[in-house]
Formats: structure tokens, C-alpha cells, sequence
């Protein structure tokens, strides 16, 4: 079993907006995975548009980008501020039966002293307080090390 | 990155793509046809382990065990930096973590064991009343080595007796020239003793832990001592047999009786124990106590109360226990024979512990030899058995200052009398801290004045916290006097200087470990970074997790972060509403790890395996649920695709269990999803 098929067997009424996932007990809306992307702008104007969630294309994006937005397929557009490098992290999780859920784009940004998350929101059910598109911010400490998938900013 | 990951399970001789995972019954052949099941009721019946891919299901286990910890978890730091990429041959380490690693050490290199404590002697009022407080953070610390024994010498004292001996030309005589030892050595387990008192038999022993536990399991063995009682008698007249030793053993066993296992969260006076088990022993040597606990606590008692009941082998007399072990809620069911003990896990989310392969301590191989010389006044007396003539001579000199010498034997060897001459035939003895020279009896005529030379040389073993080796000691002794006016004595004063020379091996903070031929770090570790030593032992540490009875996942391309591995309700991965989640039913053994070939078993001792996260043994999974120190999930950890020639994953590999299903659990099929929570960029 491939984690990173695009099969999404608990995805119900899947259309390009969102789908729904029948629990037992809760009922959740997803956004709908093919159609969430990041969209990176440079300084001569050129946009680099990201893949979808499942391969989203972060890792072949060039340094020096100037700006970083979130496009979800619901239609919400989240800006991320401008820092001295972002990282781009999906955070999924994968069942035995196959089934998948997409939660969060955890969005790392370089400050002077600190780590700056954004955490975008990607699915809202009946327990949780949060809905699609919300952002939840926090900080982390500086890493002892700087990951390389991080992009740094012109 | 992006990462690839895939899961697989191992059965006829291929990896197959996992499509479910079934506990049902094992009266099956294997493989069926998947989707086929024999169910059982809850409570009857042994529930089989299968896995399924999209054809057959696989029987796994007919019936479900859990597995063991196995791996010793010995954690220092790296004493200097060191270069990875230079591949050395050894890492000098300090700041052992715990008395574990010392045990490990000591077994490993031969330096004696260390670690008994006998607090008979802190008994100071009727109310027995022994305590111990280890202040462990971590319960699995509290750990007697099975079946290790300890020897004290509880005697130790020499009587000098008369042997017969030949002058020559045909003149024998008598003179005291065997030392005899009497000696009273104790050959010990490790444990905690105390002497039964008369009319007031309750004894408690008091836990103290670092932070608040749920202690849900205890288990205890019996103590056990042999004295060996080597004393001897001198023969009543003068002979040429040495006496004979006495080695007379005496073999005695103690446990505790009557006993109550009790736990608060104060100890103040006043303090109202819980009480969480009660119990007794009566012959049996050893005791499993299993008890319902979902309260932590910060203070455990063994209470025992009296030895109503106890039977042989055991003597009344004293309480004894040792192989004392508490087990957390965790292993709160059928934990672990004996090794889940060795963990602490507390901060092993530390990458650049899986940098180092297949270390071995042993013990600092460069000593150092300080030399160290102390003086000290003596006065004595030298005493003439005649006062013309023939005579005995005898000194005796004592130090001014109440001072003890530690060391065990000493022998003069030399002695000369400046107006009398190089004497011949002596013994010399320390009595009631007392150096005694005794003279043969030669022909020499009383002097005035006297001037008399001893020496005398040991050697003694030497071991503190720091440092173990030998030390050889020196004495020297000048003394001079006149004689006393109208008897045979000299009145004598005079100095001894003692020269200790020390060859002493630095323990704890100065192990080295031989990182063998094979590291798969690069880089730099820098002095002061957390190390840790993780073995695996075939035989007596059983492994039974392995790529067969699991499910691996791979990681084919890229890497995962913040990777977790819980179980959920359904498919939505947000509730933990189940009767088997909720019932800690769910759980799982798990660890993650890379290796030299691809898709290794962590059993595998030929080729080393480097761990990346620890591993752990039938622990419930629920949710994202955090109860104080305790996850219910097993992770956070990294995994990496690692694209070295010969290194392969990393791998994350589980086993499933359902434990405990009894009839309590409702009829019906239930269902829940065991989940893996990774990121990805």
C-alpha cells in the first residue's frame, strides 16, 4: 500500500469544493485535496503554483520568492506575511484500511528569533472548534539545524 | 520533502500489500480466503492475529502474544569530540546515567559489585520501620540484578598461634609464628532485610517517585543469604600443624508474610494510606501482585505486617525481599518477564543517538598513580624480658593521634636495633590499632639507650565513587628512648611516615565505548552530547517483534516528520469513542529503525541495526490522548529515506495486539483503525 496514492476510499461526495467523511460518531468536510494548492510569488512578477496536497511540488520551488499564499479549494485564500524563509509542511494521516485525512498545512516561517507556524485549517467536523480555513498561529524555537526544503525569501 | 511510504506484511515468502488487519479465531488454516471468518465469543477463546491482503487472509499468531522489552537503554554523554567521519575506533564517555549501566560495567570489565544496602542498622526504635527512597523518575530504575550475588565480610580478625620449630643442632623451640584469619564472610543477594521485632512485626518499606505513577503491577522475590563462618581455634600446645579453618556454612532464606501494597501522595504524619493490594507469601519464592489503579501516586509502601503463616524454606526471623519491581499502568496486564525495567525513554527524541553502532563499555584503561605521604608522631615502649642476658625484646609503638589504617594485612620485614644490632626472628602484628614488633630471644646486654627502626608494607583494594584500583602502603617508623630507671624499658619516641602509592582507574566518567567496525553517523558529536547505549540480547532478552509478525512501512523516497502511530474509531481519525479504545484493549509493539540490508529484521544480530526512535512493548494507543507524562501514541519521530549503499529505510514496524478481551466486551464485530500521522512538504 502506497501513503501517497491519491486514493481517498473514505472520501465521500467528492466534488471541486469539498467532500465529507462518515464516522461512527462524527461527520467531517474535507477540502478537496486535488484542488489545495500554495502559490509563490517572485520579484519580476512570475507566480509558481503549487501541484495539489498529495504532491505539491514545494521542493522543486526556486529561492528568492517574494510573497506565499494558500489557495483551498473552498475558495479561502490565506496570506502568509512575509519572513526570512518558509517551510511548507502537510500533515496527513493514514489509516490501515486506506482511509486518509488531510488536517493542517503547517506553514514554518523564519523570524530573527524564532519560528512563526501557521497552521491552516483543512477539515471541520462536529468536535472540533476550528473550520476549514482558519489559521491558527504559534511560535516554535529556532531549529538547531535548517532543514533543506526551506525557501528563503528574496 | 516529499515523501514515499509504503506498508507491507511479510507471509509466503513475499511482501504483500496490507488491506486489513483481523483478530478472529485461529481455528483456520492459513492463508483463507480473505473476507472468511470463524468468529468467537468475547472471553472464549484464544483471538488469532491475521493479516489480509486482497486475496487471502494470513494467520500470524493463532493466538495473540505480546512482546518484550529487550534492549538495554544506558545513556552518557560523549566526554570530547569526536569525528565521525574519521571513523574511530572508540568513544570516551562520562556521566553514566543510572546504577544499571554501572551493573552492565561491572559485569563487563570484572570491577566488584557495588550496591547492597543492609539498613538493618537504621531500625532505631521498636516501631521498625525501613525505608527507601530511590527518587527514580522512572519506575523500571528501581531494579535488583537477579541472582547477583554480593559478598560482605561481616568478621574479620587474625589470632597469631604457637608452632614448633628447629633451631638446629638438635634445639627446638616455641614461638608464635601462624597468623590464623577468623573470618565471617556473608555471600548476599541484593534486598533489603530487617529483623523481625517481638510484639511489633508491621514494616513498612516506603517508594518515593520523582513524579506520580500508576503503579497497577508489583512483583517481588524471596532473599537469600549463606554465611560462611571460617574461624579457627590455636591448638592448645605448642605444634607443628597449622590449625585447621572452619568452613561451616549457613544457608537461610527470608520473605515477607502478611503484606499490603498501599500508595499516597504524602507521607506527613497522619498521612491515610490507600490500600491497593493484600496479600501474603508462605512458601513460595516469588509473588506477582496485579491490582486495578488508575490514580497516580507519588509514594508507594510495601507494608508488611507479620510472618503469620510462613513456612519453610523460609526463616522467621527477618524479613527479607529483593527483585522488587513496579510496573506502570502500561504493563499493568502480563507485563514483560523482566526486562521492560531497563527503559528510560524519557528524552529520546534525540537524533544524534542513532549515530553510534553497537558500542561496548568498558573500563578507563589509563590510570593514574598519585603518591601520597602522611606523618605522624609515635611514642611505645620497648620491653626486655630480662635485663641481662638472654632476653625478648618487644616494641611496641602507637600513634599520638587516634589513627586507623584501613588496610587489612601487614607484615615487618626488617628491623634493626642501632647498640644492639640487625635482629632476626620477629612477627609483627597490629593489634587495637597498635604496631607490635616481636623480638626472638637473643644474647645482648642491656644498653642505656636504644634506637629502633620498624617497617612494614601493605597492599589494599580501593573503590569509591570515582575510582577503583589498588594502593600500596609503606610504613616507616624511627624510634629511640633510654631505658627507664630501674626496670627493663625503654621509654620511646619517634615518627612514621607512610607512603601510599595508588594506581586508581576512574570509574563512571571514564568508560570507553568501541564503536566495532561499523558507525553510520557522519559528522561531528560534539563533548557533552547525550549518547546512549542500546544492546540486544539473544537468549536471555527474547525479541519477539520482528518483520514477520508485523507490519513494516517504508520509506521509499523523501521524509516524514512528526510521525505518530494511534489508533482510531473510524474513518475520520478524530474520535476515540470504541468500547476496545476506551477499554485500553488496543495496543500495539513498535519500533523504528533502519538497517544494513533492506528490510531487516530488528532481531537480526549479525548485522547492526541502528535505532531511530525506541521501541515499546504492548503499549495502549488512543487518540492524541496525553495523560500527564503518559502518550497514548507512540511517537514523535522522523523517518528518512536513507539512500546510503548499505543502509535501508528507515523502517517503522508494529505489531498489533488485542489484549484482555474478555466478557465484558458486548457481542458483535467491532472495528477501530490504527492510523499513522505523519507531514510532508
Amino acid at each position: 500500500m502506497d501513503l501517497s496514492s491519491e486514493k481517498l476510499p473514505n472520501f465521500k461526495e467528492l466534488n471541486s469544493v469539498d467532500a465529507k467523511i462518515y464516522g461512527s460518531h462524527n461527520k467531517v468536510v474535507s477540502v478537496n485535496p486535488h484542488k489545495c494548492r500554495f502559490v509563490a510569488t517572485y520579484q519580476d512578477g512570475k507566480e509558481i503554483r503549487g501541484n495539489d496536497l498529495f504532491s505539491t511540488g514545494w521542493d522543486k520551488l526556486p529561492q528568492g520568492l517574494s510573497k506565499l499564499r494558500y489557495e483551498l479549494s473552498t475558495g479561502h485564500v490565506i496570506e502568509i506575511p512575509k519572513f526570512k524563509a518558509y517551510l511548507n509542511l502537510i500533515e496527513v494521516s493514514f489509516g490501515m484500511d486506506g482511509s486518509k485525512i488531510f488536517h493542517f498545512i503547517n506553514v514554518k516561517c523564519l523570524a530573527e528569533k524564532e519560528i512563526v507556524v501557521f497552521k491552516i485549517v483543512l477539515r471541520q467536523d462536529n468536535i472540533s472548534k476550528y473550520k476549514i480555513g482558519d489559521v491558527i498561529m504559534f511560535r516554535e524555537p529556532l531549529p538547531e539545524t535548517v532543514h533543506k526544503s526551506w525557501k528563503y525569501t528574496s | 520533502m516529499a515523501v514515499t511510504l509504503t506498508t507491507k506484511f511479510y507471509q509466503s515468502s513475499l511482501w504483500k500489500d496490507l488491506s486489513k488487519i483481523v483478530f478472529t479465531s485461529p481455528n483456520m488454516d492459513s492463508p483463507n480466503t480473505a473476507g472468511t471468518r470463524s468468529h468467537i465469543l468475547p472471553g472464549e477463546g484464544a483471538l488469532g492475529l491475521w493479516y489480509e491482503d486482497t486475496s487471502n487472509m494470513y494467520r500470524i499468531e493463532s493466538t495473540q502474544s505480546l512482546t518484550e522489552s529487550d534492549f538495554y537503554n544506558y545513556r552518557m554523554k560523549n566526554k570530547i569530540s569526536v569525528n565521525v567521519d574519521s571513523e574511530p575506533s572508540y568513544i570516551d564517555v562520562k556521566e553514566v546515567n543510572n546504577g544499571v549501566f554501572d551493573t552492565y560495567i561491572r559485569e563487563t570489565a570484572g570491577v566488584a559489585v557495588e550496591g547492597y544496602k543492609d539498613v538493618t542498622s537504621s531500625i532505631t526504635n521498636i516501631a521498625t520501620r525501613l525505608e527507601y527512597t530511590p527518587m527514580q523518575s522512572n519506575p523500571d530504575e528501581i531494579i535488583s540484578k537477579d541472582e547477583t550475588y554480593v559478598t560482605e565480610v561481616t568478621l574479620n580478625d587474625s589470632i597469631l598461634c604457637q608452632l614448633n620449630y628447629d633451631k638446629g643442632a638438635g634445639e627446638t623451640g616455641c614461638t608464635y609464628k601462624t597468623t590464623v584469619y577468623a573470618k565471617q564472610e556473608k555471600l548476599r543477594q541484593h534486598g533489603w532485610i530487617a529483623q523481625v521485632i517481638t510484639g511489633d512485626t508491621s514494616c513498612p518499606i516506603v517508594f518515593t517517585f520523582e513524579n506520580p505513577v500508576k503503579v497497577a503491577y508489583v512483583e517481588m522475590k524471596s532473599y537469600a543469604e549463606t554465611v560462611y563462618d571460617r574461624t579457627a581455634a590455636c591448638p592448645t600446645a605448642c605444634t607443628t600443624t597449622s590449625p585447621t579453618i572452619n568452613t561451616t556454612t549457613t544457608a537461610r532464606q527470608f520473605f515477607i508474610g502478611n503484606f499490603s501494597i498501599q500508595a499516597a501522595n504524602t507521607t506527613v504524619s497522619g498521612t491515610t494510606w490507600t490500600t491497593l493490594y493484600t496479600g501474603a507469601n508462605t512458601s513460595n519464592t516469588t509473588k506477582a501482585c496485579y491490582f486495578t489503579n488508575t490514580v497516580a501516586y507519588k509514594y508507594y509502601r510495601l507494608n508488611i505486617l507479620n510472618n503469620t503463616g510462613v513456612i519453610a524454606p523460609f526463616t522467621t526471623t527477618y524479613y527479607g525481599v529483593r527483585y522488587l519491581r513496579f510496573y506502570t499502568y502500561n504493563y499493568s496486564v502480563n507485563p514483560g518477564s523482566s526486562n521492560a525495567l531497563l527503559y528510560d525513554f524519557s528524552d529520546e527524541n534525540n537524533n544524534k543517538v542513532i549515530e553510534i553502532n553497537n558500542a561496548y563499555p568498558v573500563q578507563s584503561t589509563t590510570p593514574t598513580t598519585p603518591i601520597s605521604t602522611t606523618y605522624t608522631d609515635v611514642t611505645g615502649t620497648i620491653t626486655m624480658s630480662n635485663s641481662s642476658g638472654h632476653s625478648y625484646y618487644e616494641v611496641k609503638v602507637r600513634g599520638t593521634a587516634d589513627q586507623y589504617d584501613y588496610y587489612t594485612t601487614v607484615s615487618g620485614h626488617a628491623t634493626t636495633f642501632s647498640g644492639v644490632g640487625t635482629m632476626a626472628g620477629y612477627t609483627f602484628t597490629k593489634v587495637d590499632k597498635q604496631n607490635i614488633l616481636t623480638l626472638g630471644n637473643v644474647e645482648y646486654p642491656t644498653i642505656s639507650t636504644i634506637r629502633a627502626t620498624l617497617y612494614g608494607d601493605t597492599t589494599s583494594t580501593y573503590e569509591n565513587h570515582y575510582n577503583v584500583g589498588t594502593s600500596a602502603i609503606a610504613l616507616d617508623t624511627v624510634v629511640s628512648g633510654t631505658v627507664v630507671s630501674g626496670t627493663n624499658m625503654y621509654t620511646v619516641t619517634g615518627i612514621t611516615s607512610r607512603e601510599v602509592s595508588s594506581t586508581l582507574y576512574a570509574k563512571r566518567d571514564t568508560y570507553r565505548l568501541l564503536t566495532d567496525d561499523y558507525i553510520t553517523g557522519s559528522g561531528t558529536i560534539d563533548a557533552d552530547t547525550s549518547l546512549y547505549v542500546w544492546g540486544y540480547d539473544t537468549t536471555s532478552r527474547p525479541l519477539n517483534l520482528d518483520t514477520q509478525n508485523s507490519i513494516v512501512f517504508e520509506t521509499t523516497a523523501g521524509e516524514a516528520y512528526s510521525c505518530r502511530l494511534t489508533a482510531w474509531d473510524d474513518v475520520t481519525h478524530s474520535t476515540t469513542i470504541n468500547e476496545l479504545i476506551a477499554g485500553d484493549f488496543v495496543r500495539i509493539s513498535a519500533m523504528v529503525y533502519c538497517s544494513k540490508t533492506s528490510k531487516e529484521a530488528p532481531s537480526e544480530s549479525q548485522s547492526p541495526i541502528n535505532y531511530i526512535f525506541p521501541p515499546v512493548h504492548n503499549k495502549i494507543i488512543k487518540g492524541n490522548v496525553v495523560d500527564g507524562e503518559t502518550k497514548y501514541y507512540y511517537g514523535d519521530f522522523s523517518m528518512v529515506y536513507r539512500y546510503q549503499s548499505d543502509i535501508y529505510g528507515d523502517y517503522l514496524i508494529f505489531k498489533p495486539i488485542l489484549y484482555g478481551i474478555n466478557d465484558s466486551i458486548s457481542y458483535g464485530v467491532h472495528d477501530f483503525i490504527i492510523a499513522l500521522h505523519y507531514s510532508y512538504t
